[in-house]
């Protein structure tokens, strides 16, 4: 049987449901909610093949599939989005994407992306984020608590060592990040050695951050031989950052027991990695110059401690200068006062002993005079009071023997006649004469010679007469 | 003197330890309970403490023993 069937060829087929989609939708454009799928760059073209998919929420089964391209302008405005959201244009993002919708012939139905709604993403973002960090906190009540809209872990609270030497560095191997910090470590301009050691990750990887968990794991098995991890990442794409949003990260961050320095490269956003981890920098760079600062800063302490030391240390020994110079002086003066009141009191003693020896001289000097005129005026006392004493013996005498004296006075009158009469003058009254030969009165005349001159004496007158003759003396009537 | 104080710097010597014991001699000196007698022995004892941190800052763990070797070998 030749039955002949009407037909068309498959070209004029295609070109007319182009035709008809093309009336359909021709100047149409439609705002869609959609996630990404079997994703194809073609970097040389500037272009990405996807699929635009819908699941349904509770089964997770596909409900919708569409296929889907961006060239040229579209190109530039995912490249755009990914700057903005910080969200890899990647399969299983959810997206809010302006379509258009053609046909062509070989490719067949396909929508075209326009644009890319960034802010939708961004919401999409930080509805996980906020999903991520609630869930931290809910399943980490030991290790994050949230204070004062701050989120404290008890990585942030390890006590950074004095001096950070072994440091353990997650990163890429080839990131340009990774290059920068170890430039900026090994070109220090203090000469700080500070050993790295790299535990490499390809963070490119889409395995929600799996590979560096393992990592964190190696680090510590190993701990006491680090005193830090870093975290780098960073130079060109933008991409993989929202990686350090995934919770086993920020997990691993916020338990482990030493301190975790991030620099993810991103200057705009924080990851939740950087709010979990002790200390978080911007760049690579600036983790490792403030590695660098903290050891400084040790050794700032030293020196500062070295120079106080040395300012102590000078104040101590010019102290223990100016007391021995004090006491040296003390010691000078006091021995100068002795010495000074010693003379003063040897000065005094000296007049004292001047003093009481011219007083003893006086005393001596009054005592002599006293003794002078007691010596003058006694005798004179004794010879009057001998006196006075003669007066009244002689008194006595007087009075006691008036009669006595009377008596001895008539006696005394005999005497005085008997003596009157027997004076020369009565004698030769009486008819005696002295014979003087030479003044001398003569009893005999054995010196007698012829001759010589005599002188008689007579009572009223003297004979000189010369010796004519001598005769021996016959008469005897004198004699009685 | 205590023995940690005629201790040179060995391996168990860490930043830490160091830099508290140089806290404390500072101290002690600043509070004047140093006398001048054992003054020196204090300033000595810091001043390595000084050293072996800042040799300690710009050597490789592998530098720091030789290093410690080499004083050990000479002290003994």
């Amino acid at each position: 049987m030749n039955t002949q069937k009407k037909y068309i060829k498959l070209s004029d087929l295609t070109n007319w449901i182009q035709r008809t989609i093309e009336e359909k939708f021709v100047m149409q454009t439609f705002w869609v909610v959609a996630e990404i799928a079997s994703l194809s760059h073609y970097f040389q073209k500037n272009t990405y093949y996807f699929d635009l998919i819908e699941k349904e929420e509770a089964s997770g089964k596909m409900a919708a599939q569409l296929k889907a391209a961006a060239f040229n302008q579209a190109y530039s405005e995912i490249e755009q989005f990914t700057l903005i959201t910080g969200q890899i244009f990647q399969n299983g993002i959810q997206v809010l994407c302006n379509v258009s919708i053609g046909f062509h012939p070989i490719y067949g139905l396909r929508a075209n992306l326009l644009n890319i709604d960034s802010s939708f993403t961004i919401g999409q973002l930080q509805k996980q984020r906020d999903a991520t960090l609630a869930r931290l906190l809910k399943e980490n009540t030991d290790a994050i608590t949230l204070v004062d809209g701050r989120y404290i872990t008890r990585n942030q609270l390890q006590k950074l060592p004095l001096v950070l030497q072994k440091v353990a560095i997650i990163s890429s191997q080839n990131s340009a990040g990774l290059q920068d910090f170890l430039h900026t470590i090994s070109q220090n301009p203090h000469h700080y050695v500070i050993e790295t050691e790299l535990f490499h990750v390809n963070v490119q990887g889409d395995d929600n951050g799996k590979q560096i968990v393992t990592r964190f794991l190696e680090i510590y098995e190993r701990i006491k031989e680090f005193d830090l991890v870093v975290v780098i990442r960073g130079g060109g794409s933008q991409t993989d950052f929202i990686l350090f949003d995934a919770y086993p990260i920020a997990k691993a961050i916020a338990r482990f027991p030493i301190p975790i320095f991030t620099g993810l490269g991103h200057l705009k956003d924080v990851s939740i990695s950087d709010l979990m981890a002790h200390t978080a920098l911007k760049t690579p760079t600036k983790v490792a110059e403030f590695i660098i600062e903290h050891n400084r800063k040790f050794e700032e302490y030293l020196l500062r401690y070295q120079s106080r030391l040395v300012i102590k240390v000078q104040e101590k020994m010019n102290t223990q200068l100016q007391w021995i110079q004090q006491l040296q002086s003390a010691v000078a003066i006091g021995a100068q006062q002795k010495l000074n009141s010693s003379n003063n009191r040897l000065t005094q003693l000296q007049n004292g002993i001047i003093r009481l020896s011219l007083k003893e001289v006086e005393d001596a000097k009054r005592l002599l005079a006293v003794i002078t005129s007691d010596l003058t005026s006694k005798p004179k006392q004794i010879v009057q009071q001998q006196m006075h004493v003669l007066e009244l013996m002689k008194k006595n005498i007087v009075n006691d023997s008036t009669g006595k004296i009377e008596n001895k006075t008539l006696a005394l009158e005999n005497y005085t006649t008997l003596f009157r009469l027997l004076s020369p003058a009565q004698t030769l009254k009486r008819g005696f004469a002295i014979v003087k030969k030479d003044t001398k009165i003569l009893t005999n005349a054995d010196n007698i010679h012829i001759g010589d001159s005599i002188t008689v004496y007579l009572s009223d007158s003297q004979i000189t007469s010369n010796v004519t003759e001598k005769q021996q003396n016959t008469e005897r009537g004198f004699d009685l | 003197m205590s023995p940690k104080n005629s201790k040179i710097p060995s391996e168990d010597l860490t930043y830490e330890i160091a830099f508290q014991e140089l806290k404390d001699i500072a101290l002690e000196i600043e509070n004047d309970s140093v006398t001048v007698d054992v003054l020196a022995d204090k300033v000595k004892r810091a001043s390595e403490l000084i050293q072996f941190c800042q040799i300690k800052l710009r050597s490789t763990e592998a530098e720091i023993s030789s290093i410690i070797k080499q004083m050990e070998s000479k002290s003994t």
